[in-house]
């Protein structure tokens, strides 16, 4: 947890140790406010840092981790309000907004800071495997509701595909990752394990990159994040119709949340997609609710018998 | 005996003068080897982006010395991250002006230049650059001027000195 640690002036450091001691693990958010209590949530609860309080000067030490000493090359970022650091982990700012011509320019000063401590959860898609292969990939998409753990899913079903192995279940893989939330990459290295034969087009905007991705990196398999946008939806038939495969998720707490999105409208009615997986929300990441094919008729693997999740397992590890 | 006495005298005051001519004629040289060494800094901070770290590496394997230690020990202080910027940097600037020919005057310029490092945008970053580059080029032009004046007069002005001192105490 060195990574985090580091980011704290070393008079914090000793306490926010001693206050975390064993529940690294546990840990998903610290916020940092201006002024204000040190906060910590867990898992399953909430403690917060009394003494000392975080004032200017820790802001500017924080910020000047982050940046290595160098703010002028966190333009984008602090555009974005977010910045990815070693390890995965996203930190969150806000603060004053600079605007200019109608757009965010830049956040300063940065009085807020939510560091979200990245869990790789790897093995939490075993159970979504089968309903994405069985012999031949099938376009999926993911849902879920905010929280849900979408994108860790989706972490670890590229891990799994783009795993090395001689199983023609081994693809490649390209993620078009706009927000850079599933492979988190640093300068274009990703820093989440997601497969020895996956391509990562690290914040790059999704219809765009997936046009690219076709045309130059000709992959089989192509994963997005989040989509909704019409021109997402162009990409993906697009996709489609050129032979690869596309894995994406999007928040939906259920079908009917789909059906009543005007964008996703042609999507649906070409029925390009032949799987689509519902996550449901709760302590286990991953945990599939409900699967559907492209006509929404539900679909259980499990009624076949638990002997393909095994026969998964066993081709992988 | 007294001859002795005379004698050290005259030499140690023609080599205070040699010593003082030789700052004068360094100094002018060694603020601009620190210009040359913040136009290397823009482009490394606005072209390549890279950390402040990674540029000073750079800068001191660009630079001759003694600017050239100054930006390797800075970078090697980076290191450990424990400090503010803004400590690292003042400290390294004394440091700097101990060892070169470099005055006070530069001191409080290269101080408030680290000030602003690493804080700003690049838009930002390059006002204080050019700021920085203009003070520098005032002082630079005063020192050429004081090296011209004094530059060759300092030699023999310390070996008169000795002699006009030694007259004296004869």
């Amino acid at each position: 947890m060195n990574e985090i640690l580091r980011l704290f002036p070393p008079y914090f450091q000793d306490r926010i140790e001693d206050l975390v001691s064993r529940r690294w693990s546990q840990l998903q958010e610290i916020r940092v406010r201006m002024h204000q209590k040190i906060e910590f949530i867990f898992d399953s609860s909430i403690c917060w840092l009394d003494k000392p309080l975080p004032t200017k000067k820790e802001a500017i030490y924080i910020l000047n981790q982050l940046s290595e000493y160098s703010l002028y090359r966190m333009e984008e970022e602090l555009r974005n309000g977010y910045i990815t650091i070693e390890g995965g982990h996203r930190v969150g700012i806000a603060g004053g907004i600079i605007m200019s011509d109608r757009r965010v320019k830049a956040i300063q000063p940065v009085s807020f800071f939510n560091i979200r401590i990245a869990k790789q959860k790897k093995g939490c898609a075993d159970g979504l495997m089968p309903y994405i292969y069985d012999g031949s990939y099938h376009h999926t998409m993911i849902l879920g509701a905010p929280q849900s753990g979408k994108t860790t899913v989706i972490r670890d079903i590229c891990r799994q595909i783009a795993i090395q192995s001689d199983s023609n279940r081994s693809k490649k893989v390209t993620i078009v990752d706009e927000r850079s939330e599933i492979a988190a990459s640093i300068r274009g290295v990703p820093q989440h394990d997601v497969g020895e034969r996956t391509d990562v087009l690290d914040a790059c905007p999704k219809a765009e990159g997936m046009m690219m991705a076709i045309r130059t990196l000709s992959p089989d398999i192509l994963v997005v994040d989040e989509i909704g946008a019409a021109n997402d939806v162009e990409a993906i038939i697009e996709a489609s119709q050129a032979g690869v495969k596309v894995i994406c998720t999007i928040h939906a707490s259920d079908m009917a949340d789909l059906y009543r999105r005007p964008t996703l409208q042609k999507l649906l009615d070409e029925s390009i997609f032949e799987r689509f997986l519902l996550l449901g929300q709760g302590k286990k990441i991953g945990k599939l609710m409900h699967a559907f094919d492209s006509d929404g008729k539900q679909i259980n693997l499990k009624r076949r018998g638990g002997g393909i999740e095994m026969d998964w397992r066993t081709a992988f590890n | 005996m007294k001859w002795i006495g005379v004698l050290l005298l005259i030499s140690m005051s023609t080599a205070l003068g040699w010593e003082w001519g030789r700052a004068l004629k360094q100094r002018p040289k060694h603020i601009q080897l620190f210009l040359q060494s913040l136009q290397i800094l823009e482009a490394e901070m606005v072209y390549s982006q890279v950390p402040l770290q990674e540029a000073f590496q750079i800068i001191g394997k660009k630079i001759p010395n003694p600017i050239a230690i100054f930006y390797q020990e800075v970078a090697e202080e980076l290191k450990n991250q424990e400090k503010d910027f803004d400590e690292i940097w003042s400290g390294g600037v004394r440091k700097l002006i101990e060892q070169s020919s470099l005055q006070k005057s530069e001191l409080e310029i290269l101080i408030q230049f680290g000030r602003t490092l690493g804080q700003h945008d690049i838009e930002q970053q390059q006002k204080h650059l050019k700021l920085t580059n203009l003070y520098l080029e005032e002082q630079w032009k005063k020192a050429a001027e004081r090296f011209n004046t004094y530059g060759k007069l300092s030699n023999v002005l310390g070996l008169l000195c000795g002699i006009f001192l030694a007259l004296l105490f004869i």
